[in-house]
């Protein structure tokens, strides 16, 4: 096999860019957490830009290469080493037969991708190799990567000079820029001003699925319950308990919460590297700036 | 009479198409036609689609701005006159009631004030439809339950819940199809496999079946199970 995991980090998982068209099945595309970062990983190695990447959250382990072949890191910096030597990141390294690479812990966000020639070969599931956690089904087994796994690519075959594209993308996280959610009108003025006023904090108990965040508690203005109805990718629902929870690319196809704001999807990859701890501020923008700002980004790649 | 939704941006990626406020059969008939109709005739423009008690959710397709889908999707919506929905498969799900398998009916004996073997008489004999297939990979939320079984969603919802638990939440049953966290209260098993990867076309659960529950003693639930 082409990869050994000897020590696995926080949670190590196969993804692509995702597994589209079958929300209405109850089945959430799942994909990259920050999908800019796996496709400028696949663009430094000449890949189709949905080639399978190894999504590392939190802190990295230890892979040996059995083969030679081309890697790339994006995202967030994590402490790494190949054979001992710092490794750089957005940048195509060649990689020996039996070299090991070591990722340790993240320097700032949460996540970093690391991407090989031709991408992970994991076997499709519905046209995707996405992880899909819940179903515990896709990517390499339906689960986060262990020790003793091994995973194949395919050989190396690239003989020219990899180019160092690197986009100027805004990894600002202390703002999220948000539209209007479906419910913004159940939430009265001084609800939305403690929303748009202050500062909120991502909790422990965040995942894939959804970002716990704690701040001050919003509340919507009726005792009212809503139908339930299709969850946007980003939507911020506000349950009873007050604490709001953006839902992420795992998360659930429908939801019952009211919707106060949706991120923007040209932020979502700041959302993919928020990790507990952090601090950050809501600003409504209109749909659409919005939009301006999403296909500014879609059109570097 | 068909319906004028509304038609709306629900994000920068999606666009959301409301039939109606409340639960009702027309309603459900609307988002159910058009569900399909989207499936069948908006695949050059939308990813995927989920479907609601009263709306539909569309994800747009990376490169469709939001403005080029209001105007698909409203051109759809004038391009119907009427109504048609083919008449509904009824699907017969054995369930076993069994304490064992029935962990909160403690929880809507309190709640409704019936003896258990009450509650599974109602249970059993609700008009049952499909509404949607939402929140976990193949969970259908069904309505139609005898009103006086609602329960209210758990506190704190449970880590996993197997796959084939039967449940009350709120005003709605459903059946959980694999393990996946949830907080409804959960009154019996299924053995019947609703979801699989292999299969997804011909799950035995579909938007717009009808649901027939039948009981089932634990040693039938077992030999069924094999």
């Amino acid at each position: 096999m082409s990869l050994s995991i000897l020590k696995s980090g926080f949670q190590d998982l196969i993804q692509d860019l995702g597994r589209f068209g079958y929300t209405h099945l109850g089945i959430s595309p799942t994909g990259a957490a920050d999908n800019l970062s796996l496709r400028m990983g696949n663009l430094l190695l000449g890949n189709d830009i949905n080639k399978a990447g190894m999504e590392i959250t939190i802190f990295g382990g230890a892979y040996r290469f059995n083969k030679k072949t081309t890697i790339a890191l994006c995202g967030s910096v994590f402490q790494s080493t190949i054979n001992g030597n710092d490794i750089p990141f957005y940048k195509a390294v060649k990689i020996d037969k039996g070299q090991t690479l070591f990722v340790g812990p993240t320097t700032e966000g949460a996540r970093c991708y690391l991407t090989v020639e031709h991408g992970f070969d994991v076997p499709p599931l519905l046209e995707s190799r996405s992880t899909h956690l819940m179903a515990k089904a896709g990517g390499f087994d339906g689960c986060n990567l262990k020790k003793g796994d091994k995973l194949n690519f395919s050989d190396s075959n690239f003989k020219g000079t990899f180019n160092d594209i690197i986009f100027k993308i805004d990894n600002d996280r202390s703002v999220l820029l948000v539209t209007k959610g479906l419910q913004y009108n159940l939430f009265d003025s001084s609800n939305r001003s403690l929303f748009f006023g202050e500062e909120f904090t991502v909790s422990h108990n965040s995942n894939r699925m959804g970002l716990r965040i704690h701040g001050p508690k919003i509340y919507k203005n009726t005792s009212n319950e809503i139908l339930t109805e299709g969850l946007p990718l980003g939507a911020i629902q506000v349950p009873g308990n007050g604490n709001p929870i953006i839902s992420f690319v795992d998360h659930q196809t429908t939801g019952g919460y009211p919707k106060i704001a949706n991120v923007i999807a040209a932020d979502l990859h700041k959302v993919g590297q928020l990790k507990p701890g952090d601090k950050f501020m809501f600003k409504l923008v209109s749909l659409d700036e919005a939009e301006k700002l999403y296909f500014e980004q879609e059109s570097l790649f | 009479m068909i319906k004028s939704p509304i038609v709306k941006p629900a994000s920068d990626r999606t666009i959301l198409v409301q039939f109606g406020s409340g639960i009702s059969e027309d309603i459900r008939t609307h988002v159910l036609f058009y569900s399909k109709a989207f499936v069948r005739s908006l695949n050059s423009i939308i990813n995927d689609i989920s479907p609601g008690y009263t709306s539909i959710l569309v994800r747009l397709k990376k490169e469709i701005p939001i403005s080029k889908g209001l105007v698909e999707i409203n051109k759809l919506l004038k391009s119907h006159t009427e109504i048609n929905i083919s008449n509904p498969k009824t699907v017969k799900i054995p369930v076993c009631y069994d304490e064992e398998f029935s962990p909160d009916m403690k929880r809507v004996i309190k709640h409704t004030g019936y003896s258990s073997c009450e509650i599974i008489k109602r249970h059993l004999s609700g008009d049952y439809v499909v509404y949607f297939i939402g929140f976990s990979p193949g969970f259908p939320y069904i309505g139609g339950m005898d009103q006086a079984l609602e329960t209210p969603r758990l506190e704190s919802p449970r880590f996993a819940v197997p796959a084939g638990a039967v449940a009350i939440g709120g005003k709605q049953t459903g059946i959980y199809p694999i393990e996946s966290p949830g907080g409804w209260n959960i009154i019996g098993r299924t053995h019947l496999p609703l979801f699989k990867w292999s299969t997804l076309g011909s799950s035995p659960i579909k938007i717009g079946n009808r649901i027939e529950f039948h009981a089932v003693s634990k040693n039938k639930l077992l030999s069924l199970n094999k």
